[in-house]
């Protein structure tokens, strides 16, 4: 086993290096980047059994909590850092055949990105979150404009919002440590229940809305369609794959750990409800692919939430398994749309007719993604789409139940759309080089035929990290020690 | 009545500055007076924090020969901690928005916010 | 073992999609040996009905169990199933060189054979499901790879109307899991007669709804006519005569396996037929009438034989729903009859789009001077789906007019009757325009199809007599299938069914017929033979007449009567649902003009409205 706080140092170290490797040799950082991600799973993987067996906790600086910051990785934040890592490793495979202007810079933001996002996951401490959180968002600035064109204004957005959000975010660490004294996750839960109400109110929609724009909830979302649409598309990968899974990560930390009162979750099913139907509706609408992906993403996103408040166990599974299908569809789904766009010249749709023979990996990977986000059997998506209706349906809501399977009808109807132009569509066009991306799309079909197939492949760390998310005192028990 | 303006007067005077910060940034048109808006509400926000923090009447949280360690003595150090840090962040922010107010206006000609929607729906 | 009737078309599937890269016969020639092995292979199982097999897998939490069985019913389908795809395989060998989507087609048919085998042995909701589900997302994929523009659009509606079906039924399914935590269809059973009536009939009637749409029946058959008019030639076939069938497997089982019927016994009847029963009876007359009068309108050869099988459907669901044993015998014999003469009325208008490339039946005419053998298939089959004795096709209504004369449904007797009548109508628009009439200048060199193509019609035809004169053979299999449903029996032999009203020999029918064809032989082979003129040769009260075009009168055949029926016709029920689809998702125009307009500042707002409200809500309560 390895010191798991190398996941977050080495991004960083390896990422503000980034320009000397650039120097030494021009291809040197994409490799960098590759291999940094790659250790970061292996020492995920090193790490495994252990934090299966039972969370570790890295105290910082020597000092022990609550006194000094901590790391806290659970079988959730493990799930999550791996997605988050998983997701980067891809889409450096991605980037060996993408070339970028500045690509010291870019791989620079990249890690910080992954970094951040990793933290964001493994951070036991609120003011940590919010540094963590502010990391993952200014490299998603930095890293939307390298586009160019349109990605400007699109940053500028996310940035304004972002830093509105941040407000938010900052304000509501500072009434919790007014009200609790501690900044630690651990200690301020077990004292949730001494604040004044009216302040626990306020703290906790504080919060909601600060990390609500990184998980991408409704109508704190209007960023990611543009984020997403003109941001270079390993970076709209590592938006949908990685950010918004840690944004889910911090959501259900803060409302499962720190304030689990029964009027926030419901409070996350009507927002998450809302944030599906509506992204879905909107998805439908689209003439630009990447804009109907970064929609479908955000109802995703609304579809976790909706599943994760339900607050059963199954629930919470259900949508812990949503979430990791979701990253690995998404990052295919993007890849192969990039791959797509970049070989038509253009991200309307219509003009991806035929490209199915023309561009038969990208094409299978954009289609054998779609599949599994509509659920066909003996793919991932089947399997949480039937662990979700069971658990919805286990928690007698057939309202939400009922608004669930509209909402994918809809997605069905325009992923569908897609895959009909790609294949049974013709048009006669030049077809551009594009970068190859037949290993992703190999690893990644495995995984969701993998997942299809024999789910329960990833059923222990699921059932841990349900355990341990919906059981709040044992996380200060195990943060907190005897204390 | 003094005694109570005094304490209220960092709180009240850090909200409003949030207030006036966040009117700016939903009201300006131009880019730049709503990341100065922006910039506004960091503060206010950093602001209360260190307000949060305050001790009446107590030294700063550095233990020498002077000032003997002393907990009661001291004004609280982690939110002066966290303001430094939240600082940084802001002036980052600030600074990346500003960079992309550049470029957008190289491409718009224009600093007018509600003519920049290349991006809608 | 079950499994490998799933298996072995399912890696067959990818041979054949690998191996037709390299050679375009390759794939049709796996699926006819594949399709051949299965009819064997079950061929040998016949009457080994203990036979099952089951899984238990505990998966994420929860303990799932897959059940699979042969009962009679589950058989007779499986090898109707895998008769039928010999036949299609065998058939559209040659025709595959032109074809852009070979091999597609080939891995989808292999999967659509497999995925109906799952779903025919299931024995629990889940494993139903899951082949449910790849079957009816292989077939959306054969249905899109047809050739017209329209292919996309009808495999769409198909797919979105059949998902939306599977969606209810899931979660109906889920539903009952939750209560008894199991999947199987005896314990379901079992829970849903022990529940609250009304609820249990709505768990049904969700869980029935995919069977519904897959059926066809009014008013879900609005995928019908332009998934058959558009789908691939070769497929055509499957998807009317096959895949239709699926749906009443499914019907089946809901109301006879999953006690639908028995709990709905004791509901307000209508002359002794609980009121739901007699709702589905209507909506299978509604759809007879419907499926009627819309062929008839019909000027595409394809798409009118789709309508003309909607209308089919609607016998078939009548006497299932009526569930006494005369009607129940009838619809089962409908049923295989149906996917006999259509496969054939499917092949053979597929040998004439072979040959001719067109679907429009005013493109083409007088093919029987070039296309004889398809014309007698296609003679054959009609005469089979008018229900004219000696056919197949007379028995089985017969059998059905019996069974609703005897409990007095009259108007669904009815509405039988005019579906027969007027069924006469529109098979015999593609007989006159198609084949009869003058042959087109262009089509003077077409040829009868290759050898390969011919024995599948020959097969078929021989088959429709073979039914129409024995029926015994098909009465054997479906009074097991009675027998396994606890519905009593029909009398029968080999050649006469025991109705209401007396016993149809259809032996002696076949002799009368017979011995009327020898003599009209006799008088045909002894008269003076006519003289064969050319298309230009002829009178026309002194006017020339160079255009060959207006002797051949096939557009709008049925005007006079269309336009009897045209303000009906109008209001379309796909037009309908079309639009309120549309205006469904139009939501999705409104919502994003309002929220996501552009303005980052509205965005910024929207977080502190949330935030306000939010705490208002909170507030409030």
């Amino acid at each position: 086993m390895v010191n798991l706080t190398l996941i977050i140092a080495l991004p960083l170290l390896m990422a503000f290096t980034m320009p000397i490797f650039k120097m030494l040799n021009s291809k040197l950082p994409k490799f960098i980047a590759l291999l940094t991600t790659a250790f970061n799973l292996i020492v995920l993987s090193s790490n495994f059994t252990e934090i299966m067996a039972a969370p570790l906790i890295l105290e910082l600086g020597g000092w022990q909590a609550p006194f000094a910051i901590n790391l806290y990785v659970g079988p959730l934040a493990l799930v999550a850092a791996f997605l988050i890592n998983g997701s980067a490793f891809i889409l450096s495979i991605y980037n060996l055949s993408q070339d970028y202007q500045f690509d010291d810079k870019f791989y620079l933001l990249f890690l910080m990105i992954t970094a951040g996002a990793s933290g964001m996951v493994m951070t036991g401490d609120l003011f940590n979150l919010f540094v963590f959180i502010e990391i993952t968002s200014i490299a998603a600035y930095s890293l939307t404009t390298f586009a160019g064109g349109s990605s400007y204004e699109a940053s500028f957005k996310y940035l304004i919002i972002g830093g509105v959000g941040s407000v938010f975010l900052l304000l509501g660490i500072g009434f919790t440590y007014s009200a609790v004294g501690s900044l630690n996750l651990a200690e301020i839960a077990a004292s949730a229940g001494l604040i004044n109400p009216l302040l626990l109110q306020i703290t906790a929609l504080l919060f909601l809305i600060g990390i609500g724009i990184e998980a991408e909830l409704f109508p704190l979302n209007f960023w990611v369609p543009d984020i997403y649409t003109e941001a270079p598309t390993a970076v709209s990968g590592i938006m949908s794959g990685a950010v918004s899974a840690a944004g889910i990560y911090a959501l259900a930390r803060i409302f499962f750990t720190l304030f689990p009162a029964q009027q926030f979750f419901n409070y996350l099913l009507v927002i998450g409800v809302i944030t599906l139907i509506m992204g879905e509706l909107i998805a439908y609408q689209q003439e630009n692919i990447k804009r109907m992906l970064a929609y479908s993403s955000l109802a995703q996103m609304g579809l976790i939430v909706t599943v994760i408040s339900l607050g059963t166990e199954a629930a919470v599974k259900a949508g812990l398994f949503q979430l990791i299908n979701h990253s690995i569809l998404k990052v295919l789904l993007f890849i192969s749309a990039g791959v797509l766009i970049s070989a038509a010249g253009s991200k309307k749709i219509k003009d991806l007719a035929g490209l199915g023979t023309k561009k038969p990996t990208a094409a299978f990977g954009f289609t054998i993604a779609a599949m599994g986000i509509l659920g066909v059997p003996f793919l991932n998506g089947f399997i949480s789409k039937f662990m979700i209706i069971s658990s919805s349906l286990n928690a007698d809501q057939f309202l939400i139940t009922f608004l669930i399977l509209a909402a994918a009808l809809i997605e069905i109807a325009y992923y569908l759309k897609v895959v009909q132009k790609l294949y049974f569509e013709d048009l006669e066009i030049e077809v551009k080089n594009t970068a190859v991306i037949t290993v992703p799309v190999i690893l990644l079909t495995l995984l969701i035929i993998g997942l299809g197939v024999y789910p329960q492949l990833i059923a222990e760390p699921l059932e841990k990290a349900a355990a341990e998310i919906l059981n709040n005192s044992r996380y200060i028990m195990t943060v907190l020690g005897g204390i | 009545m003094l005694n109570f303006l005094e304490e209220w007067s960092f709180f009240g005077g850090s909200i409003l500055l949030i207030f006036i910060g966040l009117y700016g940034v939903l009201s300006r048109k131009n880019m730049i007076k709503i990341l100065i808006s922006l910039g506004l509400m960091d503060t206010g926000v950093n602001l209360l924090l260190v307000a949060l923090g305050y001790v009446e009447a107590a030294n700063a949280p550095i233990i020498n020969s002077v000032n003997p360690s002393n907990a009661a003595a001291f004004v609280d150090p982690i939110p002066q901690a966290l303001v430094l840090t939240s600082i940084v962040i802001g002036t980052a922010v600030l600074a990346l928005g500003l960079a992309l107010v550049m470029k957008i206006y190289d491409k718009y000609s224009t600093l007018n916010i509600s003519e920049i929607r290349g991006l809608k729906w | 073992m079950l499994t490998k009737y799933i298996f072995v078309p399912a890696a067959a599937a990818f041979a054949a999609y690998i191996l037709n890269k390299k050679n375009k016969k390759a794939g049709a020639t796996i699926t006819a040996l594949v399709s051949a092995y299965l009819l064997l292979s079950l061929a040998l199982i016949y009457g080994s009905w203990e036979l099952n097999q089951s899984f238990n897998l505990s998966l994420m939490g929860y303990q799932l169990e897959f059940l699979m069985a042969l009962t009679p019913l589950s058989w007779l389908f499986a090898v109707l199933t895998s008769a039928i795809s010999l036949l299609i395989a065998v058939f559209s060998i040659d025709s595959q060189a032109d074809f852009k989507f070979s091999s597609v087609f080939n891995l989808n048919f292999l999967l659509v054979i497999g995925s109906i085998m799952g779903v025919l042995f299931a024995r629990d909701f889940l494993t139903l499901f899951i082949f449910w589900e790849l079957m009816t997302w292989t077939s959306f994929y054969l249905i899109s790879s047809g050739k017209k523009k329209m292919a996309g659009r009808a495999a769409y509606r198909y797919l979105i109307l059949s998902a939306a079906a599977a969606y209810s039924f899931l979660m109906a399914v889920i539903f009952i899991f939750q209560q008894t935590g199991s999947f199987a269809f005896e314990p379901a059973a079992e829970f849903l007669l022990n529940n609250s009536a009304p609820q249990s009939i709505l768990l049904l009637l969700a869980i029935s709804l995919p069977f519904w749409v897959k059926a066809g029946i009014f008013p879900l058959h609005v995928w019908v006519k332009d998934a058959h008019g558009n789908a691939p030639k070769e497929f055509s076939p499957f998807l009317s005569g096959m895949l239709l069938k699926v749906g009443f497997y499914g019907l089946i089982v809901v109301f006879h396996q999953l006690s639908f019927f028995k709990i709905i016994e004791n509901t307000i009847a209508y002359r002794g037929l609980p009121l739901l029963s007699y709702l589905f009876a209507l909506l299978g007359a509604v759809t007879i009438i419907t499926g009627t009068i819309l062929a008839i309108r019909q000027e595409d050869m394809k798409k009118l034989i789709a309508y003309s099988s909607i209308s089919q459907m609607g016998y078939i669901i009548i006497g299932i729903a009526i569930a006494t044993p005369l009607g129940f015998s009838g619809s089962m014999l409908h049923l295989m009859n149906h996917l006999i003469f259509k496969s054939t009325i499917f092949l053979a208008l597929a040998a004439v789009i072979y040959r001719t490339g067109t679907t429009k039946m005013y493109e083409v005419g007088g093919l029987i001077f070039r296309m004889p053998l398809t014309f007698a298939a296609y003679l054959t089959a009609i005469i089979a789906l008018a229900g004219i004795p000696p056919t197949n096709g007379f028995i089985s209504k017969w059998v059905i007019y019996q069974a609703l004369i005897e409990k007095g449904y009259l108007f669904l007797a009815l509405a039988a009757f005019f579906g027969s009548i007027a069924s006469f109508m529109y098979v015999f628009k593609p007989l006159s325009t198609v084949f009869l009439g003058q042959l087109k200048p262009q089509h003077q060199e077409i040829k009868e199809v290759p050898l390969l193509m011919k024995i599948p019609m020959l097969i078929l035809i021989g088959v429709i007599v073979l039914f129409g004169v024995f029926p015994g053979i098909q009465m054997n299999i479906i009074s097991q299938i009675s027998g396994d449903l606890g519905i009593e029996t029909v009398n029968y032999s080999l050649y006469s069914i025991q109705g209401a009203f007396g016993a149809w020999n259809s032996l002696y029918i076949f002799n009368v017929f017979a011995a009327g064809f020898v003599i009209a032989l006799l008088v045909f082979g002894l008269a003076k033979k006519s003289k064969l003129v050319g298309l230009l040769d002829t009178y026309s009260s002194g006017e020339y007449v160079t255009d060959a075009e207006s002797y051949h009168y096939a557009y709008q055949y049925y005007r006079p009567f269309d336009r009897l029926f045209d303000n009906l016709a109008a209001k379309s029920l796909t037009g309908f649902y079309e639009t309120l689809t549309a205006n469904l998702l139009k939501s999705g125009e409104s919502f994003r003009r309002i929220f996501a307009a552009g303005r980052v500042q509205n965005y910024a707002l929207y977080s502190v409205l949330l935030f306000v409200i939010l705490a208002a809500v909170g507030w409030i309560i």
